[in-house]
This record gives structure tokens, C-alpha cells and sequence, in this order.
């Protein structure tokens, strides 16, 4: 019986001219330089090359993967109306019983806590319903609502920024994952992702108002046997809170050279007493006379709080009772977003953020903004050659904006992006048409950043980083080097042996091997899949794999020639005999590499996507393609002649 | 040309030998682990971030150590010096895992490289180049994949089992269910023993393994069955030895031949692969080893014809 291997030929030759096909545009992607990808760029004509080319991982090519969740009870927050301490102390608390559990779900635990805590839903989410049930399916439907804005914004914002092939998506209900491949600033793109893009302008509080509340919460602490705890609390590590302290004397030197400004008035005393130059004594009665206000300096019209007090002005900020008084006054603390440095003594500089009291309300939010767009400051004008934001609102905006401007000549505004005073100028005179100016800016790539996250709208919730990974392009191209260079070591070794040890057969497998790799290939840049590290190593095993396939049906060649059998006989039943038991042997990894598939995050897809390529076409090349060339050589070279 | 000519070595009757040899290995690591706490789990698992930086020159890890005993982030003061500080590869690269702590500063991993930056002198010009990875993990991300890989190894094995049961018989898939078991557990204990990391990339290691195993564990069990259809007279335990010393020409060439690919991964592949390529290096030999004298004995046991005899 003589089967016409022809049209097994054309199958083959099909396959093959596909293959090289699929393949051309990774072969012209990779021996691109870089002068010739920027040509192309200008010519619009490298994006076609790189759609076509094989993907690299992020782990070959450097870029950023961070997995986004957003924040959950900061959106119920938002949601809630006339909220109190008793609701804001239950998120509080979900909020930690979630950080490490994940067996819990999200709005069950919630139903649960605020049964536990006598919270009743309806007094805070009225407008969703008029029972549990209703309200829950409620927030339930807000918060899937958020995760796809979410999702939208932060395309949009990716898109601006101009990353190519970004992948945005959502993973499981809450959870997005953005891989940015070759991105070099991974802090500028975690600051453009995570920036909630929430714009606000709030009236500042006058100075003496300040003032006066400063006192208010010295006298709170005064009288708080917890404000102990506070301090000691407060700093990570103990050793380093003592050294606050003690430090504290010398520091407070300076502070008041500028007298003229009231906020300055509250720490004149100090400044007399510390002049005194003995510290440790006049640290301790100082820190019991005003113990909040020890913590800050006074930075001209503005206080400033050094960095290394930060930490404990922000808890001393979260006491209750410094939260009643804020309720009671009306007023908010923010920071500024900055920090600045400041001469405090000849030679020392130390570094400061501003701490702001601000109006409780907001008088107007970002979502007036319509356009917002980053250049330069005209020449004649103060911020000449600086980079500059200008902000276009709507109508209602507008005539928001004029009113709010007309009323407050004389005081300060501040504008608030994401909970942090970027700026607070003092209002001149009244501003219709909408027209704003945003100034301050590090460089022209943040006042770029900052136009494109309000351009793109503001986050319905902010969203934390979970998960976070970063690879530098140096480490990158090390793994591509190495990872190339040792596939092709293993290779080489194994096409070798085969050759030595099968002779002209082992020349078929090392054909099938190659066209194997070339197919995989292929078949991933067609898939538009990505080579991941882990792939390269799935992609070394298959080569194990489609050894195997040829070793197991060419010992079984051997023992059937053995036996007596011609080659033609030796091969037929050698093949028969070995495909079962290639087939049972191969299905057991597919289930594995699919198990892989299904568990796994990126490195790990990537690997159980090479894998399951590779044993699928390593079957297709060891019971077809060779079989089809060995058929044709025993054929030529009749009994007894095969070369095994 | 042949390495092995027909063979008939009696695999059967070295299987007591075999089986201390296993229970040795499988106890050393055991109490390795229980020595060490558990396996060492890397930050995927655990949560914590790992940052790694290269500079332009040799650096000692003790300055660097020093230099990790104040870092300041956020007006607050840490102490890192006690974290795992150690080289990445070469001299130059240095790689500081922390584990995730209470009430972390935001971009925190960022505050570390920054640090390290400007601590040392020895850095390129700008910290794109110096950094080589951060990888930040929160700790629910960390308790869901350990849910999930767990998770994993169990419903594959479950899926394994069946299909050998079916495409076999059920003894069978029990002999191999043991190999495999007995594979994970020695390359497990040795990783214990050697203190190295288990990382997201060796638990696909060790499903690789359990692949690979598999794989060589039922081309045997292939040719058991086979002979035990052919001749059904012969004592079960012949056909047993019989089958693995036809297939062992090709069981020793497919190990050799992984055997070399593994290991040039593991010498080349750079720092990234090593551990995983040493895994598969471990497992290939286990493996090789396990189909022979842990999954064929069991099914001479088990089969019911040797208990008649």
C-alpha cells in the first residue's frame, strides 16, 4: 500500500509559507535601529510593523504593570449624605477589616457592620431606595458604574499620555490592570493613574481665624492624656521620637522673622523663649504650653509643617476632637502638594509643606472644567517662559467662577487637585468668562499631566495601587540577551545529539525542532500574544517535548527493525505503536499548561501559552510532518537502508 | 549508534533500596521545613515590595545595609537595615525585599530607589537606568495567590488523575499521583534546604515538573500496558521490569536531552530564570527517577495479579 505523499506536502509547504508570513514583520520589527523606528514613526508607518510584530512582556521590553482597586469605601463615602462620626468610623473600620482579607465581599461585610452599628441605610443613601435591599442593590449598581468610569478615564488618560499598544483592563469586579510597555518614568505614570483628578476651589480661611484655631487645638492636646500616646504613636520608630523632640529647640529659632503676619503672632513666644538658647528645658515647657503649635513653622502668610512633623500633625489632625472643633468652625485642613525648603539657620535648610485651613465647601468642583490645556506663560505677562495651565470652564461654571471671585475680593482661593492646595493667590478681582490660570509647576511634563488628568475628568472614586511591578529596561535587555543566547545554546547541544546519536533521522527531528520553534512563533505573533520571560522558558521546554515525540517514535523504529521488520513496516508500526502513547503523555501536560492558564497572572499566562502552543504543534509536527518526509525516504531508499 | 543496548535490569527487586532512598530525601526536607517554618515564600505570596538597582561600580552590601538604617519618607524615620539585603547577580546590583508593614507611606518603593539613589556616589545619570525592578505586592494580593496556586496544583492533579484513570486503570493513576507527589515534596525540600525563595514563576515549576513527570511516568506505563495485554501468563512483576528496561532508551535520551536545556537555562538564563531553571533541573532528575522506582512499583503492588501469585 502506497499512499501519494504529495498532498501531505502541500499541507506542509502551506503551513511553512504561512509561518514565514506570520513571522516577517517581528524579523523587520527586531533589526529595525533605533534612526530607522523614529523615520518610520514620523512616516506613521512603524505602528503597522509593531500590530504584526511578536509582543514582548513587559519583562523584556521594561515597563510598568500595576494592578488598581478602586477604593470601595471611599466611593460609599462619596455616595452618603449627611454622613456623621458614627458612619465615618464603621468605613474606617471595613476599611481595615478588608486590607488583608479576601474572602470577605465588599457590600455583604458592609450590611453586616452597619447592622452591627445600628447604622441605618436609609438615612444616608435615601435617594437609592427606600429599603435595605433597594439601597444595596443600589450601591451595588454605583460601584460597578464607577469601576467602568474608572476604566474609561484611565484609557483616555493612558491614550493622552502616548504609551504604544497600552493594555487597560478589568480584572474580576474591582480590580484594573494597566501594563505600559517601555515606559521609562514609572513614577510620572503611576502619578497620571492614580491621581483621582479631583479639582476644587476652596475659600481660605483668614489668617486670625487660623490663628485662633491653632490655640483651640493646643488646648485640646493640653488637656488630652492621650496626646501621649499621639507622639509616641505617631513616628514609626520610638528611638526617632525622641529625637523629634529634643530636636525641636533649635528649629524653632528661626521661625519668626516675619512678625508682621499674624499667623506669626502665635509663635512670638517662642521665639523669645528659645532664644534663650537652652534647649531641653524650654523644648518641654514649650511642648506642654502648645504642643500643636510646636510641631509648625511660619512660612510668611502661610504655616508650614516640617517634613519630619508631617506624620504627627496628620494624627494629631485625626483626633476626634480636633474633628469636632473642624466641624464646629467649618473649616478643613489640607496640605500643600509641594514641599519647599526654606533657610531656617545659616546653612540649614529644612523642608516644609503648607497646611491649610480652608472653608468646609467647596465653592466649585472640576467637573466645570471643559477644557484644560498646558503652555507656556506669555512674555509680558508674571509667569513669563513658566509652564502654565489654562483651565476653560462651562457656562454654569463660569457665572459660578465670576460670583465666587466677585464676593471674595481680598481673600485667598485655593485650588485643590486631589485633596493637596497646588495653589492659593488672593483674589484680585472678579473673573467672568471662566478663563483660569493654574501656575506652579516643576516643569512643562507635569503641567502636561495635570491638563491631560482634568481634560480626562474627574475619578467617581480614587483607586489604590495593590500591585506593582517595574522593570527597568537595563534588566530587560539583559533577560532578552541572556534568554536568546541560552535557547539558542540548548538548541544547539540538542540538534547536535540528535544528529550524532539518529544520524539522517536525527537530521528529520532537528528539521521538525526548528520548524516546530518557527511555528510557535508564529502562531503567538498571529495570537497576538506575548513572549513573556516565562515563555521563552515554556518555549525551551517545548523543545524537551518535540524531542521526545521523535525519540519515543524512533526507539520504536529501532526495536521494530530489530525485530526483522523492513523500514517500511518498522515505520508504519513504530509510528502506530507510539502515537498512543505520545497522545496520553502530551494531554496530561495540556492539562496542566490549562490549569496554569486559567490561575495565572501574566508571567505565569505567559508560560502556559508557549507551553500549550508548543505541545499542540510539536504533536502536529512529530505524527505529520515527519512521518510524511520519513515515508518518502524509505520509499527512495527501499529495505533495510533507513538511516536510524 | 546506542547508548543502551538491551538491557534487563531488575527494577522491581531494587525498589526497597529505592523507596529508603526516597524516604530519606523526602524526610531531609521535611524537616528542613520545619526547621525554617514553612517554606520561604517571596513577596508574591507574602506581600512586601522588592526593590533591585544597579550601579555603575562593584558596592558592598554592608554601606548599603548602613545606608537602609535611616531612610526618612513622609516625615517619618525607618529602620530597614534588618531586611533582606543581598546582591542580584553581579557585585554591582543589589536587591532590598521589605516586608509590607502597617499604614505604608504611598509610593513607598519609590522613596527606596530615590534613596539608594542618592546615597551612593556610583549611579548612572538617571535613575532609569539604575533601576532594574520594583515590585510592590499588597498583602491581599499575596493571600489570594497562595488561595489560587494551591488552588491550581490541586485541581490539576485532580484532572490528571482522572484522565489516567480512565485512559488507564485507577492503580495506575495512583502510582502516578505518587511520583508526582513525591517529586513537588523533594524539589520543595530541597529549595528548604537550600534556602532558596518560592516565587510565582517556581510554582509554574512545579507544575512543569508535574508535567514532565507525567509525561516520562506514562510512556512506561504505555508499554506495561501493552505487554501485560500481550502476555497475560507472565508474572506481573516481569512485565513490569520488562517494560522499563524497553523504554529506557528513550526514557534516559528525552531526560538527557531536557537535561541539557534546563541546565544551560539555569547557566545562561541570567538572574531572573536561575531559580526557576534550577527547579526544572531538580525535577527532571526526580522525575526521571520517580517514574522508574515510585510510580511503576506501586502498580506491580497494586495490581492484582501479583497478589495472587
Amino acid at each position: 500500500m502506497r499512499k501519494n505523499l504529495t498532498p501531505r506536502y502541500i499541507i506542509i509547504a502551506l503551513v511553512l509559507i504561512w509561518a514565514v508570513y506570520a513571522l516577517i514583520p517581528t524579523f523587520q520589527y527586531q533589526s529595525l535601529s533605533e534612526d530607522e523606528m523614529d523615520s518610520l514613526k514620523v512616516k506613521g508607518e512603524l505602528a503597522d510593523i509593531e500590530a504584526g510584530a511578536l509582543r514582548q512582556g513587559l519583562d523584556l521590553k521594561g515597563g510598568i504593570y500595576i494592578v488598581l482597586e478602586v477604593d470601595l469605601p471611599a466611593l460609599l463615602d462619596n455616595l452618603a449624605s449627611s454622613k456623621d462620626q458614627r458612619f465615618e468610623n464603621t468605613l474606617t473600620e471595613i476599611k481595615s477589616d478588608l486590607a488583608d482579607r479576601s474572602d470577605l465581599e465588599f457590600f455583604t461585610h458592609f450590611k453586616q457592620k452597619a447592622d452591627e452599628r445600628g447604622l441605618r441605610l436609609l438615612r444616608y443613601y435615601h435617594e437609592l431606595g427606600s429599603n435595605d435591599e433597594e439601597i444595596l442593590i443600589g450601591l451595588r449598581d454605583q460601584a460597578d458604574d464607577a469601576v467602568n468610569r474608572v476604566l474609561e478615564i484611565l484609557r483616555n488618560r493612558v491614550d493622552q499620555f502616548g504609551v504604544s499598544e497600552p493594555t487597560i483592563q478589568k480584572q474580576g469586579n474591582r480590580r484594573i490592570i494597566v501594563e505600559l510597555a517601555g515606559i521609562q518614568d514609572s513614577e510620572r505614570a503611576r502619578d497620571l493613574l492614580q491621581s483621582t483628578a479631583l479639582l476644587e476651589f476652596f475659600i481660605v480661611k483668614d489668617p486670625a481665624v487660623v490663628n485662633d484655631f491653632l490655640l483651640q487645638i493646643d488646648k485640646v492636646l493640653q488637656g488630652n492624656e492621650d496626646l501621649a500616646e499621639v507622639t509616641e504613636v505617631s513616628p514609626d520608630k520610638d528611638e526617632d521620637d525622641s529625637e523629634r523632640l529634643s530636636e525641636k529647640p533649635e528649629e524653632e529659632t528661626p521661625v519668626s522673622e516675619d512678625k508682621a503676619i499674624s499667623v506669626s503672632e502665635l509663635f512670638g513666644e517662642e521665639d523669645t523663649e528659645s532664644d534663650g538658647g537652652d534647649s531641653v528645658t524650654v523644648d518641654e515647657r514649650l511642648f506642654e504650653d502648645r504642643p500643636f503649635s510646636s510641631l509648625l513653622r511660619n512660612l510668611g502668610n502661610d504655616v508650614g509643617v516640617p517634613e519630619k512633623n508631617v506624620y504627627a500633625v496628620k494624627k494629631i489632625l485625626e483626633l476626634d476632637e480636633v474633628k469636632a472643633k473642624l466641624r464646629n468652625i467649618n473649616g478643613v485642613f489640607l496640605f500643600g502638594d509641594k514641599s519647599l525648603s526654606a533657610q531656617v539657620q545659616e546653612g540649614s535648610a529644612e523642608t516644609f509643606y503648607r497646611l491649610f485651613l480652608l472653608e468646609r465647601d467647596p465653592e466649585i468642583t472640576g467637573g466645570v472644567v471643559e477644557e484644560a490645556s498646558a503652555t507656556i506663560g506669555q512674555q509680558a505677562s508674571t509667569v513669563s517662559g513658566q509652564p502654565i495651565v489654562i483651565l476653560d470652564m462651562n457656562t454654569d461654571g463660569s457665572r459660578k467662577w465670576a460670583m465666587v471671585t466677585g464676593s471674595n475680593v481680598g481673600r485667598r482661593v485655593a485650588i485643590v487637585l486631589d485633596k493637596k492646595v497646588h495653589m492659593a493667590p488672593t483674589i484680585q478681582e472678579k473673573i467672568s468668562g471662566g478663563g483660569t490660570r493654574i501656575e506652579g509647576f516643576a516643569n512643562m511634563n507635569e503641567a502636561k499631566d495635570i491638563a491631560i488628568v482634568l481634560r480626562a475628568g474627574a475619578l467617581p472614586a480614587p483607586v489604590n495601587i495593590i500591585e506593582e511591578r517595574v522593570v527597568g529596561p537595563s534588566l530587560g535587555a539583559d533577560s532578552v540577551r541572556q534568554g536568546t543566547s541560552s535557547v539558542l545554546i540548548g538548541l544547539g547541544l540538542v540538534l547536535v545529539f540528535m544528529l550524532v546519536y539518529y544520524k539522517m533521522s536525527g537530521l528529520i527531528a532537528n528539521f521538525a525542532l526548528v520548524w516546530n520553534l518557527a511555528l510557535i512563533l508564529a502562531v503567538l505573533a498571529a495570537l497576538k500574544a506575548t513572549l513573556t520571560l516565562p515563555g521563552i522558558a515554556a518555549l525551551i521546554l517545548t523543545v524537551g517535548m518535540s524531542i521526545d515525540a521523535n525519540v519515543i517514535i524512533f526507539e520504536r523504529i529501532r526495536e521494530e527493525i530489530r525485530k526483522g521488520k523492513t523500514s517500511r513496516a518498522a515505520i508504519d508500526a513504530g509510528y502506530s505503536r507510539a502515537l498512543t502513547t505520545i497522545i496520553d503523555a502530551n494531554i496530561t501536560t495540556v492539562i496542566a499548561a490549562l490549569v496554569l492558564y486559567q490561575f495565572g497572572t501574566g508571567p505565569i499566562r505567559g508560560f502556559a501559552t508557549v507551553l500549550f502552543w508548543g505541545i499542540a504543534i510539536s504533536m502536529f509536527t512529530a505524527v505529520f510532518v515527519t512521518r510524511t518526509i520519513f515515508n518518502s525516504f524509505a520509499a527512495k531508499s527501499g529495505p533495510g537502508k533507513l538511516s536510524i | 549508534m546506542r547508548i543502551i543496548q538491551d538491557t534487563a535490569i531488575d527494577f522491581m527487586g531494587k525498589s526497597r533500596i529505592a523507596s529508603s532512598l526516597s524516604i530519606v530525601l523526602i524526610l531531609a526536607g521535611i524537616v528542613s521545613l520545619f526547621l525554617n517554618g514553612g517554606p520561604r515564600l517571596s513577596i508574591d505570596f507574602k506581600g512586601g515590595t522588592l526593590v533591585a538597582v544597579r550601579y555603575t561600580e562593584d558596592i558592598d552590601i554592608n554601606s548599603v545595609r548602613d545606608a537602609m538604617r535611616t531612610v526618612s519618607i513622609e516625615g517619618r524615620t525607618f529602620d530597614f537595615s534588618k531586611e533582606e539585603i543581598k546582591h542580584f547577580g553581579s557585585k554591582k546590583e543589589v536587591s532590598i525585599r521589605i516586608s509590607h508593614f502597617e499604614d505604608e507611606p504611598d509610593n513607598f518603593s519609590q522613596s527606596i530607589v530615590n534613596h539608594l539613589y542618592n546615597t551612593f556616589p556610583q549611579v548612572p545619570e538617571n535613575t532609569q537606568s539604575f533601576i532594574l525592578s520594583v515590585d510592590k505586592v499588597g498583602p491581599k494580593i499575596g493571600t489570594e495567590l497562595s488561595g489560587k496556586a494551591v488552588g491550581a496544583v490541586l485541581s490539576a492533579l485532580g484532572l490528571i488523575l482522572l484522565y489516567i484513570s480512565i485512559r488507564f486503570e485507577f492503580i495506575f493513576a495512583l502510582g502516578a499521583i505518587a511520583a508526582l507527589a513525591h517529586d513537588v515534596m523533594i524539589t520543595i525540600g530541597i529549595f528548604s534546604i537550600l534556602n532558596y525563595e518560592i516565587s510565582l514563576s517556581i510554582i509554574a515549576a512545579f507544575l512543569t515538573i508535574v508535567g514532565y513527570s507525567l509525561n516520562d511516568t506514562i510512556v512506561i506505563f504505555d508499554r506495561i500496558r501493552e505487554n501485560a495485554k500481550a502476555s497475560k501468563r507472565e508474572a506481573y512483576d516481569t512485565v513490569v521490569n520488562r517494560s522499563i528496561n524497553e523504554s529506557l532508551s528513550r526514557t534516559l535520551i528525552t531526560s538527557l536531552t531536557t537535561f541539557m536545556v534546563v541546565f544551560v537555562l539555569w547557566f545562561f538564563g541570567g538572574e531572573v530564570i536561575h531559580y526557576f531553571a534550577f527547579a526544572m533541573i531538580i525535577g527532571v532528575i526526580v522525575g526521571t527517577y520517580s517514574s522508574i522506582f515510585v510510580a511503576s512499583p506501586i502498580v506491580c503492588r497494586l495490581h492484582p495479579s501479583s497478589e495472587s501469585k
